[in-house]
């Protein structure tokens, strides 16, 4: 903890009177001491705040604020599944070699290289890492890591069905299939179970896999918050103290690349809304945080000097539509829809920067598309350019019709009403499914839209309860971002998508599919599953996606940031938790990260802690203390 | 005596049957906690996959959502009676330890706070009632009205803004400074009361402007007594009718309001809390609706129930000590 004394004023020393004196001299004596006494007093807030300064050293801090709950959910024990360490973790544990989505490469962390052999993932590991409680690093933690991701079920497992130690610092992995996904998967794995913290689970594991639901429900129990309890991890930042408000975290002097970390704290302080976190920005009080805001606040901010970077990132929002819903499975209303949206109004609505309407109605991030789709396949797809006439005649076609006051409905006379539901705390998201409702309406679909609160909308989309729901899906690789849109996430079950539909005149099998792709190899091969599966989508329209979303970050004028055209910094999953990483830790990826540096700062800008209030009212109690001394010497003059 | 003990025992039962109503109140709304931690593992990015997601959160229940409503029912009461709440299903943490961590904040910020708007609501109400008819009367009422009507979540607002971002004079979250280690410090202590500053506030300026036109209104009415002209009449001072006369027998009624009220203290408020990310009770109400955790909501309505039917208890006791005129069993 932070050496909190403040410095003591030596206003107590007694002073001795020498004895016998003449009455003048007293008096002389007194109102030197009186003139004295008050000079210090008028002073000593000054000489506490000096005292308090060089008392101080003036680390440098890193503010940054975050959504993330802190206790109880955030003791350190990643593998608790309520014990989620968010941020907290980026900086704590390293990965194998985390995957840049911006540059499409991997940079090495624990590991130095990896090679395949076969069907096995060679990975050689740094030899001179230390875990922060001193222990060294080997394959042995990195084992123990995996084999607690396996008792826990975690997903790398299914692409992976072995995981063995070849020496200290080597370890290699069975893979099964999958060689890019398993090899982004694994490499990407954050490193947090040091086996001599995790011991009695890895081994209670071993000796008795059949106990696997039990240790797994004591791994839930274990609480560490502090090194000293197992806290550990081998990142350049060790857990200090967390309240539920705040998490300090100190530079690890054992990291292995100590020399390169320029902040001595990272202090996360909780954002419980945006418009809290919008707070720590106008009253200068966080250095980096990623609250979403209007175009308004956004103007306020950057006028008050506040640095708002956009990113690119891999969030892409839909709507999504029910086939359970007799009318939204038919595939033709579902493109009159789509023709029936004017995304860029869409989008508007919110007045939030960080939307931009989708051009090709894929599910594909605009992230992604330059690598994966090239500009002829991109325009050979159907753009659903707005189009309400074009709509309306699919309508007709349909057989659908109009009453008198324009609103459309059933062949048989009864009027089309669809729900839409959204999330209500997200004002943006309002604001934009209020607006679909409304263009909706104007081509004759009543839609009613329903806010409610995040459980209800994720009940009705688990249950199919509704005809529409917004939801977002991103990525973290490109094989990944068809997969989970269409697969992972459960739409098929949620919105009733069916799995084979018809295609180019006979029946698709899309779950064949999607076992046909996963034994691509070549990224070559890929790409053709992926233009594939973006042409049935786009024909198909599972669901209607409408905008790409950027992060949206804030920066403070302590710090520079990097520039738009950095690639490897310009996309969320890399920003949103590792850019802090790169702010204390330049170069840790081996870019070139020259911009990456703290600036001068004027010193009262960069105490940490702050001068507490505290020792404003020692100081006045001082001055109130020192002039009752002053009133009662000058009184005893008389 | 006997009048004491029906009262226990319509107190137990309004205990016991708020227990069942809350117990099913809360699995009527939409939604359930598997599938919001579904959501939660999913979004945050610790699920990779929806089957992922559903293992572990199959793991983590600590209630079994298979098992009939009647068991669970039973299972919840039985471990009621032996004091066990259950888990949080959203930290894995028994209820109790939550309610025991949070509620000390929660009291020490609701009863300064309801000791300070009671206190100033009363005697402003007096004094109001005491000058009816006058401008300042006038411009009290209304701007009390006013007061009274702006919600405490957005007092709140109001004064963290311009406290923490204006004029930076408070700190903006928490229940005391993150880098004073807790203890019987001077440091702490001091840290403890500037970071509940504002919450204070927020309740004090919200409230206190009820208490002040209630004892107003009841005060006005005093005035208008017979022994009120007599007492006059007797020559005593303006400051003895004012505390002795008048405030004494216009609190009564707002006596039971203000039992009434220690016993909602305990609730928090999750909208003020949540502001000023301050670790109480209310902010875990807050957290647990939307994580439709079961075992916590329960645990949070047991202890609000149980909290503010025994406060109805202690005023319809205390009500028959301090006014002579009403007699149990009467």
């Amino acid at each position: 903890m932070f050496d909190k004394t403040v410095g003591s004023n030596s206003i107590s020393k007694a002073y001795i009177f020498p004895n016998p004196l003449p009455f003048t001299e007293v008096k002389d004596m007194r109102s030197r001491i009186c003139v004295l006494l008050v000079i210090l007093a008028l002073m000593s807030p000054m000489l506490l705040n000096f005292s308090y300064a060089q008392e101080i050293k003036r680390p440098v801090v890193f503010v940054y604020s975050m959504e993330a709950n802190f206790r109880p959910e955030g003791h350190f024990n990643s593998f608790s599944d309520t014990g989620y360490i968010g941020h907290a973790g980026v900086n704590m544990f390293d990965q194998l070699a985390p995957h840049i989505l911006g540059t499409s490469q991997y940079y090495p962390e624990l590991a130095t290289e990896w090679t395949y052999d076969g069907d096995w993932l060679v990975v050689k590991l740094r030899n001179d890492v230390k875990w922060h409680d001193g222990q060294p690093f080997t394959s042995r933690d990195v084992w123990s890591t995996f084999m607690l991701a396996k008792i826990k079920g975690y997903s790398v497992w299914i692409v992976m069905d072995d995981v063995q130690i070849v020496d200290d610092y080597t370890v290699k992995f069975h893979v099964t299939g999958l060689k890019d996904l398993a090899q982004n998967w694994i490499l990407s794995t954050y490193i947090t179970g040091p086996y001599h913290v995790y011991k009695k689970y890895v081994d209670d594991y071993i000796a008795h896999p059949e106990n696997v639901d039990t240790i797994g429900m004591e791994l839930n129990s274990f609480t560490p918050r502090t090194v000293e309890e197992g806290a550990v991890g081998t990142g350049p930042f060790m857990v200090v103290n967390m309240t539920e408000s705040d998490l300090w975290m100190k530079k690890f002097d054992g990291f292995y690349a100590a020399d390169k970390i320029l902040i001595d704290y990272i202090h996360g302080i909780k954002e419980p809304s945006n418009e809290i976190g919008w707070s720590y920005f106008f009253s200068n009080t966080a250095d980096w945080g990623e609250p979403f805001s209007p175009v308004p606040v956004a103007e306020a901010l950057s006028e008050q000097g506040v640095k708002v970077l956009f990113s690119k990132s891999t969030r892409h929002d839909f709507i999504i539509l029910n086939h359970r819903n007799p009318l939204l499975a038919n595939k033709l209303f579902r493109q009159a829809i789509a023709y029936s949206i004017n995304r860029t109004e869409l989008v508007l609505a919110a007045n939030y920067p960080v939307f931009h309407p989708v051009e090709y109605v894929i599910p594909c991030s605009g992230f992604y598309m330059s690598n994966w789709l090239d500009k002829a396949f991109l325009d050979s797809l159907n753009k659903y350019e707005y189009n309400p006439e074009k709509a309306k005649s699919l309508f007709t076609q349909l057989g659908l019709k109009y009453n008198e006051k324009g609103q459309l409905m059933y062949p048989n006379g009864t009027l089309i009403t669809l729900y839409a539901k959204f999330p209500a705390p997200w004002t943006d998201i309002a604001l934009i499914m209020q607006n679909l409702a409304t263009q909706l309406n104007r081509v004759g679909i009543t839609v009613i839209p329903l806010a409610l609160d995040w459980a209800t909308v994720t009940n009705s989309e688990l249950t199919g309860d509704f005809d529409i729901v917004w939801d977002a899906i991103g990525g973290d690789h490109p094989f990944l971002q068809g997969f989970d849109s269409t697969v992972g996430y459960g739409f098929p079950t949620y919105a009733a998508f069916p799995h084979v539909i018809e295609w180019q005149g006979g029946e698709f099998n899309l779950t064949q599919f999607f076992i046909d792709w996963g034994k691509a190899k070549s990224v070559d091969e890929q790409k053709t599953y992926v233009r594939q599966l973006m042409s049935i989508y786009n024909d198909y329209l599972f669901a209607i996606p409408f905008a790409d979303v950027d992060a949206q970050f804030y920066g403070s004028q302590r710090f520079i940031y990097p520039p738009s055209y950095d690639e490897a910094w310009m996309c969320t999953d890399y920003a949103r938790g590792i850019i802090i990483g790169q702010i204390i830790f330049p170069g840790k990826f081996t870019l070139n990260m020259s911009y990456w540096k703290v600036q001068e700062v004027p010193k009262e800008e960069v105490t940490q802690p702050q001068t507490p209030f505290e020792t404003y009212l020692i100081a006045i109690l001082a001055v109130i203390i020192v002039v009752l001394i002053a009133v009662i010497l000058l009184r005893r003059r008389k | 005596m006997k009048w004491i003990y029906r009262r226990l025992i319509i107190a137990f039962l309004s205990i016991l049957i708020t227990v069942l109503l809350t117990f099913f109140l809360i699995r009527l709304m939409p939604g359930n906690p598997m599938d919001a931690f579904i959501q939660v593992l999913i979004r945050s990015g610790r699920a990779r996959t929806r089957e992922e997601a559903l293992q572990r959160a199959k793991s983590l229940m600590p209630l079994n959502m298979d098992d009939p409503l009647w068991k669970q029912l039973i299972d919840y009461i039985l471990g009621v009676l032996r004091g066990d709440l259950g888990r949080s299903i959203s930290s894995f943490t028994p209820v109790t330890e939550i309610i025991i961590q949070s509620l000390p904040w929660t009291v020490f910020v609701s009863s300064f706070a309801l000791a300070i708007s009671f206190s100033i609501g009363t005697v402003l109400g007096l004094v109001l009632a005491y000058k009816r008819g006058s401008k300042f009367e006038g411009f009290s009422v209304a701007t009390l009205t006013i007061f009274g009507a702006i919600p405490n979540y957005i007092m709140a607002l109001i004064l963290f803004y311009v406290f923490t971002v204006v004029y930076p004079i408070f700190p903006m979250r928490g229940a005391y400074d993150s880098t004073i280690k807790p203890g019987l410090s001077f440091d702490f202590i001091l840290s403890v009361f500037r970071h509940a500053i504002l919450p204070i506030a927020s309740y004090v300026l919200t409230d206190f402007s009820g208490w002040a036109l209630g004892i107003r209104a009841m005060a006005t009415t005093i005035l208008g007594e017979d022994y009120i002209t007599v007492a006059k009449a007797r020559g005593l001072r303006e400051s003895r009718i004012v505390t002795n006369y008048v405030g004494r027998n216009s609190i009564l009624p707002q006596f039971t309001g203000l039992v009434l009220s220690i016993g909602f203290m305990f609730g928090g408020s999750p909208l003020v809390e949540t502001i000023f990310t301050y670790p109480g009770i209310g902010r875990f109400f807050a957290s647990a609706v939307s994580a439709r955790d079961y075992p916590l909501l329960q645990g949070l309505f047991l202890m609000l129930s149980t909290t503010v039917i025994s406060a109805n208890l202690v005023a319809d006791i205390l009500y028959t000590r301090i006014d002579p005129r009403v007699r149990m069993g009467d």
